[in-house]
């Protein structure tokens, strides 16, 4: 390949110094060009090894992937997404790119549970026994504190549950257990859901997330 | 009064405020140790890591009838005793509570002071009573000026429902509308009503930790006549009064370690693995040949109170890599003081065959065991299941 680029170039171009010059320079951009991101992310990968934006066990939202970051190498960062999808994210995303760490190197990751019921409630009643729901989970972590927020909303009001499980590898088993379970005591209550609109349903959704 | 004070400081029945409560010397460096055995048995192998003065081999269990003698069940009386004069200073409290990890015997404590007392104990609730949430048993409390309850732990189920009661009750009870009363709980019981209810503020007793020198006395007490025990992994002598005292303290301080101090597990240990010299190699002498009948029976009244205490930390371990079906099944099961297989669907976030899958699984390999048709961690794998708990993050008793 050298070899022929040798005996090709020669005869396309003269070779002067000047083209020489102009010709090793543009390759050199080109390369460069071709590189600037593998040398950005390789940086990046040094400084996040400096600042620990993320680490081995952590829960991260890089761009819409969410997932538990599996390895940090030194180019990018691997994260296992709850679809048991592995996706490697270039550490240049730290230059410019909100990073979301749920758990930032502990075991403490919050998790939220919704329920959407219809305005005739009582809402005391509902925020003890949403409580008491996330009080008797076996993922439950007591250390952390259990937060019930309830929201009035046009279509009725929405109650969140904020704990936090054991481990946060647990987190989705988490939310579903206290979202079963909840829906259960509320029906058994006899409270209505929510019925919303589907406007209200988006606006809601972005609420919750 | 030298003697006296020497028993009384070697007494393992202090009732003390939960507060106060120490575990024995060197409990930390038991669990670093049981992590360091489980690795060295993994690197060299399990015989390789056990090497005994003694070999398993040439010793047997001892007949129930000997054991029972050597080692006869705990006779909680004298803790009874020291609740009773525990609890003058707290004349006033509208309820007191009396806490002990499982195997501890607050229930026994507590119903043998409610029976002393000639106070009645309120009726344990039926499962179905618990899911539904009724509050019916709570009732019988109201009519009664003072009262008692041996077992929390059976008064609740970690449930929607199964909660209402034991809150109502506390609520009560704290606030001195039912008269007055002492609860006996199950120490894991308490850590989790503690978050689930709120205890502040109540009195609570339990017994302090046992160090090794206690433990010697006890068990040397229990036996009548103290048999010589020797230890099959340094071959020393560990009970007897001539003994030296460093290997006394070395060996029975590491079991009351391993156990957090706590006589129950200790006594498990004790009794499960005491040993005695094995016929063959008592009427055999090294190259195989018996004994003549003369020296065989002297032999025999000589080693007639020999024993052996087989190595306290080799016991059913959890491995590493229990998964969370297991770890969530065996917290619930020591938060509730033991489940029966019915309950388990009410408290998991499993599916029933799922529940007693992990359950038989468990139980198999000895880890659980069964009384009275509760489901409970078994006494030898308590300290590694609660080591594991720990690890895990997971809510674990204050004792």
């Amino acid at each position: 390949m050298i070899a022929a680029l040798a005996i090709a170039v020669p005869i396309i171009i003269e070779p002067s110094l000047r083209n020489m010059v102009t010709l090793l320079g543009a390759i050199g951009l080109a390369i460069g060009f071709a590189l600037k991101d593998y040398v950005s992310s390789l940086i990046a990968g040094v400084v996040s090894a400096v600042e620990l934006p993320y680490r081995p066990g952590d829960w991260v939202k890089i761009e819409g992937t969410y997932g538990e970051v599996k390895h940090v190498g030194m180019r990018t960062v691997k994260v296992q997404t709850p679809d048991d999808d592995l996706v490697a994210v270039p550490h240049l995303k730290l230059w410019d790119t909100a990073i979301y760490n749920a758990n930032n190197g502990g075991t403490s990751l919050q998790c939220v549970a919704s329920f959407y019921l219809h305005p005739e409630h009582e809402a005391g009643w509902v925020r003890k026994a949403l409580r008491d729901v996330a009080l008797t989970s076996a993922y439950l972590k007591f250390d952390e504190p259990i937060i019930v927020v309830a929201e009035e909303k046009p279509w009725g009001t929405h109650y969140r549950i904020r704990a936090y499980p054991v481990d946060p590898r647990q987190q989705f088993l988490f939310i579903t257990d206290l979202t079963v379970r909840g829906k259960a005591v509320l029906s058994t209550a006899g409270i209505q859901p929510a019925l919303l609109p589907p406007d209200a349903a988006l606006d809601a959704r972005g609420a919750a997330s | 009064m030298a003697q006296g004070s020497t028993n009384a400081a070697l007494s393992p029945w202090n009732v003390v405020a939960l507060d106060t409560f120490q575990t024995p010397e060197r409990t930390q460096a038991s669990q670093w140790r049981r992590s360091w055995r489980a690795a060295t048995t993994w690197m060299i192998g399990k015989e390789a890591s056990e090497r005994q003065a003694k070999q398993e081999s040439e010793l047997r269990a001892l007949p129930e009838v000997k054991l029972a003698h050597v080692a006869p069940p705990i006779d909680w009386m004298p803790a009874t005793e020291r609740l009773k004069q525990a609890l003058n200073d707290y004349e006033d409290a509208p309820a007191v509570l009396f806490i002990s990890p499982p195997y501890g015997g607050h229930s026994t404590v507590v119903s043998q002071w409610a029976a002393q007392q000639d106070i009645p104990c309120l009726t344990v609730p039926t499962l179905k009573e618990l899911v539904d949430g009724s509050l019916a048993w709570v009732e019988d409390a109201t009519q009664l000026k003072r009262w008692a309850i041996p077992a929390l732990e059976y008064h609740f189920l970690r449930h929607t429902n199964g909660l209402q009661g034991v809150r109502e009750l506390l609520e009560r009870a704290l606030s001195g509308r039912l008269g007055q009363s002492v609860m006996g709980c199950d120490s894991w019981t308490y850590a989790y009503l503690q978050h689930a209810v709120g205890l502040e503020g109540v009195p609570v007793l339990t017994l302090q930790g046992l160090e090794g020198e206690q433990l010697a006395h006890y068990f040397s007490q229990a036996a009548g006549e103290c048999p010589t025990v020797y230890s099959t992994r340094p071959g020393k002598s560990i009970l007897t009064s001539d003994s030296d005292q460093k290997v006394v303290f070395k060996e029975l301080q590491r079991l009351t370690a391993h156990c957090r101090g706590h006589l129950g597990i200790a006594w498990h240990y004790w009794r499960e693995r005491l040993r005695e010299p094995a016929e063959d190699s008592d009427s055999s002498d090294n190259n195989g040949h018996k004994r003549s009948d003369k020296s065989s029976d002297k032999e025999d009244s000589d080693t007639s109170q020999e024993l052996w205490l087989l190595d306290a930390l080799a016991e059913a371990e959890l491995p590493t890599d229990t998964g969370d079906l297991a770890t969530l099944l065996l917290h619930t099961l020591l938060i509730h003081g033991g489940l029966e297989d019915q309950a388990l669907k009410h408290v998991l976030p499993f599916s029933d065959h799922e529940a007693l899958n992990a359950r038989f699984a468990l139980a198999r390999r000895g880890i659980l065991s069964s009384q009275q048709g509760r489901w409970q961690v078994a006494p030898l794998s308590y300290a590694s299941v609660r080591q594991l708990l720990e690890s895990r993050n997971y809510l674990v008793d204050p004792l």
